[in-house]
């Protein structure tokens, strides 16, 4: 049974509407990503299935429960960490987790050995009876999502965690996700705009854009059903039997001439020998490798000097570019 | 338990604030002090060198005791004694020209010389005032001392008699037997008093205080009130920065039913508001003497006062849900509701009284304010000594509106 089920969630704010019919399921030890650009409705659709706000049609199940019918047993088993810093300034850090993991029902002995043992997690036991305004922002962080799991839940919600973190700070997010989900078995979703954290942390993924699922399956797959990657070659010129002629090549899909280069995702990894470029050709492959071999060796036949290559992986970058033709982040 | 640890958590947050406490324990006793200081001022108060008026109607005028009597309350030194006729003392009295005035019989001196008790009439208007509780401890006080000298009168008499006829090795002076009747009489003095004093009041009258009344039961009642309902404005932000720090999102994503969380929120400004509201009383009985301004006297219904207290909170919480709910800015949550808690303040009454103001209008306004039934139970049972049953009307009209505020806010509350 899957831990998690959307059905056809729907949420209008008004005439709005900021989810149109969203359904997925997550299992049990999964590490699942909701990727999207800002708006996409991430947060909402995080929101019904955590039981913030009721859906405007569609129903959340959680470990079998509905949301709306039986919230508490269904909150039970959840923990939620909040897009922004969700925490009382003005209290320690140890009186925070003490509070939120009373708010979950636990008590006495328990809660204290939690408490310690998060605090232990977060590395924050030195600091722990400190207010937390006066803590920096990435231990504020770590508060943050120590205070989703205090409880223990079997099931996390992290919504944007490393937003406006540093990389220290986000270096340990990760780690800790990865610990436990693999130490724990405890069930994540995640979600964030940046494609590589998905990349590097979920086993599947939901794109999401404009309130609407766009894709949704393992990493491996999305990235799979583009092909291989893309060549950008620079040459002196470049004319229409050229163009033919790689579009032929087995490992090549399409050959165009590009005017610019000005959708140069930042993240993609690139290999860059810039010389100068009269002229670039995109090179679509099937697969990137074996499509270089092929280009070079014509060129060479043909006499042509490469003035430039630029080899793009494909990525969920592209894959999102692919779907929607924009780019996830602006 | 869950709502607990709510509660516990929201008076942590409220006390780690020390605006707050200025704002709304604080602030209130420099208002009382300063009020009382200026209303007693302006009506030209007796301060301590200054005499208590005090008229007499001395019916016994050609009786030795009677005049003695006077002639003590003089010496006493805080009373002014203004001797009149009855038919004056009466027809100012019935006019309020004067709130309280004191009768010595006829029979007066005939009595007491008799060894029977005489009785003298004190009517008061206020009659619960710090003023004229004192003024009768200060009547009765002469009483005794009246009796006191009487008795051990009598007894040297008896003495001189007993000794004149005695063998002449007796004629000493027994000290022992002296101190023993001396004591003796002492006891029978306190024990059946020849002079008592009737206290006569009206039940339930409204009357501007005489320029030496305590200003300090009107002043204590109406900025109680005053800042206690500011205590709502407290509680409904701290609803609204849970929404807008997202914890209340936490909170909402715990196991925690509707009722819960809205009982965890609400309970904190209960629990404040009686805090504040015992805070301000006590202080206003230990340390407000001290700035010279007197003393609050709780009156002989304290049960009253804490009933009445606790409406006061019930009311103060209700209406800080329906801030939070219907409250959308920064703005409207902070300056808006805190002018409009004061402007509502000042409509009921809380800090000037309304029969003071004396319109119509006003007073009219004062009906839709639950702040005036508020002060009005408070001085009742502190100025008038109402007790429970007489304040219950203003206590059910406070309960409605706790409801009506409760009904409004819940129904206009945004859980997102
Ligand atoms: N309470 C609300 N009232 C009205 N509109 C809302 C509300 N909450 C969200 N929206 C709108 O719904 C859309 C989706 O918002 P949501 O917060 O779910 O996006 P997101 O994917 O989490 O974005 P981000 O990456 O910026 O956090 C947005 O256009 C937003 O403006
Ligand atoms: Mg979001």
């Amino acid at each position: 049974m899957a831990i998690v089920e959307a059905q056809n969630l729907v949420k209008k704010f008004g005439d709005f509407e900021a989810v149109k019919g969203i359904s997925f399921a997550v299992e049990e030890g999964e590490v699942f990503g909701l990727l999207g650009p800002n708006g996409a409705g991430k947060t909402t659709t995080i929101s019904m299935l955590t039981g913030l706000f009721p859906p405007t049609s569609g129903t959340a199940m959680i470990n079998g429960y509905d949301i709306q019918k039986d919230p508490l047993q269904a909150k039970q088993i959840c923990g939620l960490v909040p897009q922004d810093l969700a925490l009382y300034p003005t209290l320690s850090a140890r009186a925070n987790l003490e509070f939120f993991g009373r708010v979950y029902g636990l008590s006495g002995k328990k809660l204290k050995e939690n408490v310690e043992d998060i605090l232990r997690v977060v590395s924050l036991t030195d600091r722990a009876d400190q207010a937390i305004e006066k803590y920096s922002g990435g231990m504020k962080r770590r508060v943050n999502i120590a205070a989703g799991l205090v409880h223990q839940p079997r099931l996390l919600f992290l919504d944007e965690p490393t937003v406006g973190v540093d990389p220290q700070s986000r270096n340990y997010i990760f780690e800790s996700v990865q610990r436990l989900n693999r130490e724990r078995g405890m069930t994540i979703i995640y979600t964030s705009h940046y494609m590589e954290e998905v990349e590097l942390l979920c086993n599947r993924v939901a794109i999401v854009d404009q309130g609407k699922l766009i894709a949704l399956d393992t990493i491996k797959n999305l990235v799979g059903m583009l092909g291989g990657g893309v060549l950008r070659i620079g040459l002196k010129q470049a004319d229409a039997v050229l163009l033919d002629a790689l579009s032929q090549l087995p490992a090549v899909q399409n050959a165009s001439v590009l005017q610019t280069v000005t959708m140069t995702p930042p993240e993609q990894k690139e290999t860059t020998i810039q010389v100068a470029q009269p002229v670039t050709v995109k090179v679509e492959t099937r697969n990137s490798q074996q499509a270089l071999i092929q280009v070079i060796n014509y060129l060479e036949e043909q006499n042509q000097t490469l003035l430039s290559l630029d080899i793009l992986e494909n990525n969920l970058e592209s894959v999102f570019l692919h779907l929607t033709g924009k780019q996830l982040r602006e | 338990m869950k709502i607990l640890s709510i509660v516990w958590k929201d008076i942590r947050i409220f006390f780690k604030e020390p605006g707050y406490l200025i704002y709304l324990v604080v602030l209130p006793l420099v208002f009382i002090q300063l009020f009382t200081t200026l209303f007693s001022a302006s009506v030209g108060s007796a301060t301590s060198s200054e005499k208590i008026r005090l008229v007499v109607v001395n019916q016994d005028p050609d009786g030795a005791l009677a005049q003695e009597f006077v002639r003590k309350l003089e010496e006493i030194g805080t009373l002014e004694v203004l001797p009149t006729t009855l038919d004056e003392a009466e027809a100012d009295y019935k006019d309020t020209r004067i709130t309280r005035y004191l009768t010595i019989p006829a029979d007066f001196t005939k009595k007491i010389e008799a060894g029977q008790p005489a009785e003298v009439t004190f009517k008061a208007l206020d009659s619960l005032s710090l003023t004229i509780q004192s003024m009768k401890m200060i009547i009765e006080g002469v009483g005794n001392s009246l009796q006191l000298e009487r008795n051990i009168l009598d007894s040297l008499t008896q003495f001189s008699e007993m000794q004149s006829s005695a063998p002449a090795e007796l004629q000493i002076y027994d000290v022992d037997v002296l101190t023993r009747q001396a004591q003796s009489q002492f006891k029978a003095s306190d024990e059946r008093p020849l002079v008592a004093v009737k206290l006569e009041y009206p039940q339930a009258v409204t009357v501007a205080p005489e320029d030496d009344f305590s200003m300090v039961q009107f002043s204590v009642p109406g900025f109680t009130v005053l800042f206690a309902f500011l205590v709502a404005q407290a509680s409904a932000r701290s609803i609204y920065d849970e929404k807008k720090t997202g914890s209340f999102r936490r909170l909402l994503a715990a196991p925690l039913s509707k009722l819960q969380l809205l009982s965890g929120k609400l309970l904190p400004n209960l629990f404040i508001v009686l805090f504040q509201i015992l805070i301000i009383f006590v202080t206003s009985i230990i340390l407000l003497p001290l700035t010279g301004v007197g003393r609050l006297s709780l009156g002989e219904h304290p049960g009253a006062l804490l009933a009445i207290s606790f409406c006061v909170a019930l009311c103060s919480t209700s209406l800080g849900i329906l801030i939070a709910a219907i409250a959308r800015t920064e703005a409207q949550i902070g300056g808006v509701s805190a002018l409009f808690l004061w402007l509502m303040g000042f409509l009921g009454g809380t800090m000037v009284p309304l029969d003071i103001m004396n319109s119509p209008m006003l007073t009219g306004i004062s009906r839709f304010i639950p702040h005036s039934y508020a002060v009005n139970a408070y001085k009742d049972v502190l100025i008038r000594g109402a007790d429970l049953n007489a304040v219950l009307p203003s206590l059910g009209i406070l309960i409605g509106f706790s409801l009506i505020f409760f009904l409004i806010g819940l129904w206009r509350f945004d859980f997102n």
